[in-house]
């Protein structure tokens, strides 16, 4: 793990070279998932890597790749092209930590360290004037809910006199609700689940594409990955506790999937799309079983390729139009019919029709909810259908109609373009099979 | 975009090729009684997860049927779409179509029928939103989201499955005492109603005809909505008492709707679609009674009549200047002989006349039922509903080929066309000789059936006599109109309301409150807008000490003495 934090320290040596810098993190992505697939580590202090980990990492390498691949205007347009891929280069490292430590106190650290360069691309790269302060937002809201994580894992500290993820839950179990909440409530909001997600969409709204990418793709999933970690030592409150939580995720997924229609802005729109699919992360964390925990895995690697290749097709969309609402995008299928393909196939891969992992995920999660309660099935199943609706409906109202008045010189998809797109398409798909060998 | 000039012929021939290879693995499997059956095995420790692949006379028939359907379909369109832009999409979108049917009827396995389940509901919604109109758009909406419904119902119970252990369900028919949660059934039932578009669901059917004609032909009337009856043929043996009496009344209900519904709608698309939605009733019906086997048979001779009928109204359509609404037809069978032999044939076949296609399986189907003891509703509305069909089918032929001339432009170059005539020709002979020759394959041995004299009759009485009604009645010419019961049936007895625009305008109206009383009210007045406040004041104040203000430091001097005197004392 740590070569590959040293590889990406020295990338800073090639700043200025963009082509350099994406194959150099192509390599990287090849060397890691031919390398580490074995988890073959030894005895390594701090350092740990299991199936979880190593699919956030890979998925990590491969979201900043394409991330710095959409967004090549910013080299054209000279807007400091050194700093944001030194900013994404870095939000790498330290995700790779984060992803990769087994330490909690290191894991914390590297993950509020990652809200530095997501603060700074959103507040230098984005659009509107607005971007000030839902940056300021993005931090300050992460920020306060993630400070009685410190806390917490201090107490855990104090109580363990250890911090490694391999001791964690072996002490002493005990219900405590205090300590309960101070290690999940930075993760409620950072995944986020309804409720404490208001900051989500304004971040999305404002981000610039490679933001939007990199936060719907991989930040989102420190909260997930960071959930599963500190469930052991809380478990026992957990299960007190799991009615609660398990209704404010299914309620609030539903709520979360019905306000997305009403939704003019398409980044807007999938955003809140990221929130009722973080519900079924968080439902799976909550039921603790090994098929819950295969769901989450399984939707937060789905989820992550998926919306960013949804968050870059808008991106596209955004460079050339100018607008991202859904009133005034019509009828893209005349002007680039292929990348209404692009549209299709991420909309209802997003809306987890087969072959998708995002499916794969969803009866993962099915299943364990079942379990839990069958009654649940009306909701996660009303999850399921809004999730057909808000897909479809953006797909539809952007690609089908007529009358286009806004632009009539659009150009359909460049190669470029259709390279990410691809990238974004081709591991989705090729991981079906991957993911179900694993779990089912 | 340039396109093969023979893309459709090849792809039809393709098509056909496939279909004898189906119907004579089927005729050979059912001679020999057997079935074969691939397994792929995937993996799995707790729950077997494999791809099969299960051949036996059944699926083959059914998968001959789609492929000979499918391929005159595609025969037809080189003409009927001979002049869109978007050829290579358009066959493309119907090769998936019927890639996934093709699965979805050779799995056993819920998983892999999900596959195809799914795959049907969105290339049939990439299908019906083909052409660029809002019409067509929200015709889009419905289908699919109702489809949708049925997806999430399969994704449920694939999840009841892992209970058992095998998502191959297959295997548990020839186990009786399996344990299935009392959830699976119902999933399974309700997601057959919203394929095969039986009540409260059943506002999709119509509306889907915003599709192409050929796509109707193939997608709406003989495969994507059959879908649903197929399924719950292979879910037979789960179907319990509960399930198969409420299938009873919903069938018989959506029978009798469509079948009022349709004597009131003037679109000719509609009519038809209506007209698939009372035999989708029919089969339905006879599956609740648990004559799966006569579900079957009539599944197939009504694909092929079906497409049949839309292949001629896509004629018409074409010839009479692109309209399809049945009142500027009339008086079409001088301009357009052979498509009313050809549409009067499969006319006649739905009504169930004697000896042509549906007459086999619709008469056996009443017959049977007749002869259980249902009750008289059940009868009684069974025999209405054999009357509707035969007066809408007359109604429509009626105003399309016989009465007054209705003032459309009708010119009959159509029939000149092979590609266009070519695909009715064929389905005619098929859809003439298709009922005896499938219930030859399908009931090697004669069914015995106890009827007295006049129940024997019934069905061919009623038919005769709703034939002459109508016949009389100069098939109840447009200008018949009843009031609240016409407005009540030209709504589709408000089921597209009721599950299209009012439940939509509901869910969106609710939407916007929880959008404006959760994220733009209380939880932004908590979350940013209220530190802002707060902080803003806790702000002021502390500015407020800043100020290098002599009284206030005098008096904070002052507290702190006070503080410390009460302290030393």
């Amino acid at each position: 793990m740590l070569k590959f934090i040293l590889m990406g320290s020295c990338m800073t040596l090639f700043f200025s070279n963009w082509g350099v810098a994406v194959t150099l993190l192509f390599f990287m992505a090849f060397v890691f998932g031919v390398g580490m697939s074995g988890f073959g580590l030894g005895l390594v202090n701090l350092i740990q890597v299991d199936l979880m980990s190593y699919f956030l990492s890979y998925l990590s390498i491969w979201i900043l790749a394409m991330m710095i691949m959409m967004s090549f205007y910013v080299k054209d347009h000279k807007s400091f092209p050194e700093v944001f891929l030194g900013l994404g280069v870095g939000m790498l490292i330290f995700l790779l930590v984060s992803f990769g430590t087994s330490d909690l106190l290191m894991y914390y650290i590297a993950f509020e360290t990652t809200l530095i360069p997501i603060f700074l691309l959103v507040m230098g790269w984005g659009y509107q004037p607005e971007r000030i302060s839902a940056s300021y937002f993005l931090l300050f809201y992460t920020l306060a809910a993630s400070l009685p994580l410190l806390l917490g894992i201090l107490w855990v500290n104090f109580t363990d006199c250890s911090l490694d993820y391999f001791f964690l839950g072996q002490g002493a179990q005990f219900s405590n609700p205090i300590l309960f909440w101070l290690m999940l409530l930075a993760f409620l909001v950072k995944l986020p689940v309804y409720f404490g997600h208001l900051w989500l969409p304004k971040a999305h709204v404002e981000a610039p594409v490679a933001g939007s990418m990199i936060l719907a793709g991989v930040l989102l999933k420190l909260g997930g990955y960071g959930m599963v970690r500190v469930v052991p030592y809380i478990e026992l409150s957990l299960s007190e506790f799991s009615s609660f939580l398990m209704s404010v995720s299914l309620v609030g997924g539903v709520t979360a999937s019905v306000i997305c229609i009403r939704q003019t802005d398409c980044k807007s729109l999938v955003a809140y799309s990221s929130v009722a699919h973080m519900a079924l992360v968080l439902l799976g964390v909550v039921i603790n079983s090994s098929v819950g925990l295969a769901g989450v895995v399984t939707i937060m690697i789905s989820h992550g390729l998926c919306s960013s290749g949804l968050f870059s097709l808008v991106g596209m969309i955004y460079e050339r139009m100018g607008t991202r609402s859904i009133i005034l995008i019509r009828s893209l299928i005349t002007l680039a019919p292929l990348s209404t393909l692009w549209w299709f196939l991420f909309a209802i891969s997003n809306m987890a029709a087969p072959p998708s992992p995002n499916l794969l995920g969803e009866i993962y999660l099915f299943i364990s909810s079942i379990g839990w309660w069958g009654g649940s099935s009306l909701l996660v199943g009303g999850l399921s259908f809004m999730a057909g609706a808000y897909n479809l409906f953006l797909f539809v109202s952007t690609q089908h109609g007529t009358d286009s008045f806004l632009s009539n010189s659009m150009g359909d998809c460049s190669f470029r373009e259709h390279l990410v797109l691809f990238l974004h398409m081709a591991p989705f798909i090729l991981l079906f099979p991957v993911l179900s060998h694993l779990f089912l | 975009m340039t396109v093969d000039k023979y893309l459709y012929q090849k792809i039809s021939f393709f098509l056909v090729n496939l279909m004898f290879i189906a119907g004579f693995t089927g005729v050979f499997l059912s001679s020999e009684g057997t079935s074969i059956f691939f397994e792929w095995f995937l993996g799995g420790s707790s729950v077997n997860f494999s791809m099969i692949f299960l051949l036996d006379s059944m699926s083959c028939f059914f998968l001959a049927v789609v492929l000979c359907i499918s391929g005159n379909v595609v025969w037809y369109s080189k003409s009927y779409m001979a002049l869109d832009p978007n050829a290579n999409r358009f066959i493309l979108l119907v090769l998936g179509f019927v890639a996934s049917m093709a699965i979805l009827i050779l799995s056993p396995n819920i998983l892999s029928i999900l596959l195809g389940w799914d795959g049907l509901g969105l290339i049939s919604y990439g299908l019906v939103i083909y052409y660029p109109s809002k019409k067509s758009s929200s015709a889009g909406m419905i289908t699919v989201l109702s489809n949708r419904v049925g997806d999430v119902c399969i994704l449920l119970s694939i999840a009841w499955f892992v209970s058992v252990g095998d998502f191959n369900f297959s295997i548990w028919a020839f186990y009786n005492n399996v344990e299935f949660s009392n959830w699976v059934p119902l999933l399974v039932l309700l997601a057959a109603m919203t394929k095969s578009a039986q009540i409260p669901f059943s506002a999709w059917l119509p509306a889907a005809m915003a599709a192409p004609t050929p796509v109707s032909a193939l997608v709406h009337s003989s495969t994507l909505v059959t879908a649903g009856v197929y399924l719950l043929i292979r879910f037979s043996f789960i179907l319990g008492e509960t399930c198969s009496a409420l299938l009873l009344f919903i069938s018989i209900m959506t029978m009798f709707m469509s079948g009022v519904v349709a004597i009131f709608e003037y679109d000719l698309k509609k009519i038809i679609a209506l007209s698939t939605l009372s035999q989708l009733g029919m089969m339905m019906f006879s599956i609740s009674l648990g004559l799966y086997e006569l579900a079957f048979f009539h599944l197939l001779t009504h694909a092929l009549f079906k497409a049949l009928l839309f292949l001629c109204a896509g004629i018409l359509i074409h010839g009479a200047g692109n309209t399809q609404d049945i009142r500027s037809f009339g008086g079409l069978s001088l301009n357009f002989p052979l498509v009313t032999v050809c549409m009067n044939l499969a006319n006649l076949s739905l009504c169930g006349v004697p000896f042509l296609a549906g007459f086999y399986s619709k008469d056996l189907i009443v017959e049977l039922a007749c002869q259980y003891s249902w009750g008289i509703f059940v009868l009684l509305m069974m025999f209405i509903c054999l009357s509707l069909t035969v007066l809408y089918s007359v109604r429509l032929t009626y105003l399309s080929f016989v009465g007054p001339y209705g003032g459309g432009t009708s010119i009959s170059v159509c029939e000149s066309d092979y590609s266009l005539v070519g695909p009715v020709v064929i389905l005619s002979f098929t859809s003439l000789v298709s009922g005896p020759i499938l219930s030859w394959l399908n009931f090697p041995a004669p069914v015995l059936i106890f009827l007295p004299v006049f129940l024997k009759w019934g069905a061919l009485f009623f038919v005769g006599v709703s034939l002459l009604v109508m016949l009389s009645l100069q098939g109840l010419t447009y200008s018949y109109k009843w009031g609240a019961v016409s407005k009540f049936s030209g709504l589709m007895w408000f089921l597209p309301w009721l599950t299209g625009q009012g439940f939509s305008m509901k869910t969106l109206k609710n939407a916007d409150h929880l959008l404006k009383i959760y994220d733009q009210g209380w939880l932004e007045f908590y979350s940013s807008k209220g530190l802002e406040v707060v902080g803003g004041k806790v702000n002021t104040l502390n500015l407020k000490f800043q100020h290098s203000s002599l009284k206030l430091h005098f008096l904070i001097f002052l507290l702190w003495l006070f503080l410390c005197f009460i302290y030393i004392l």
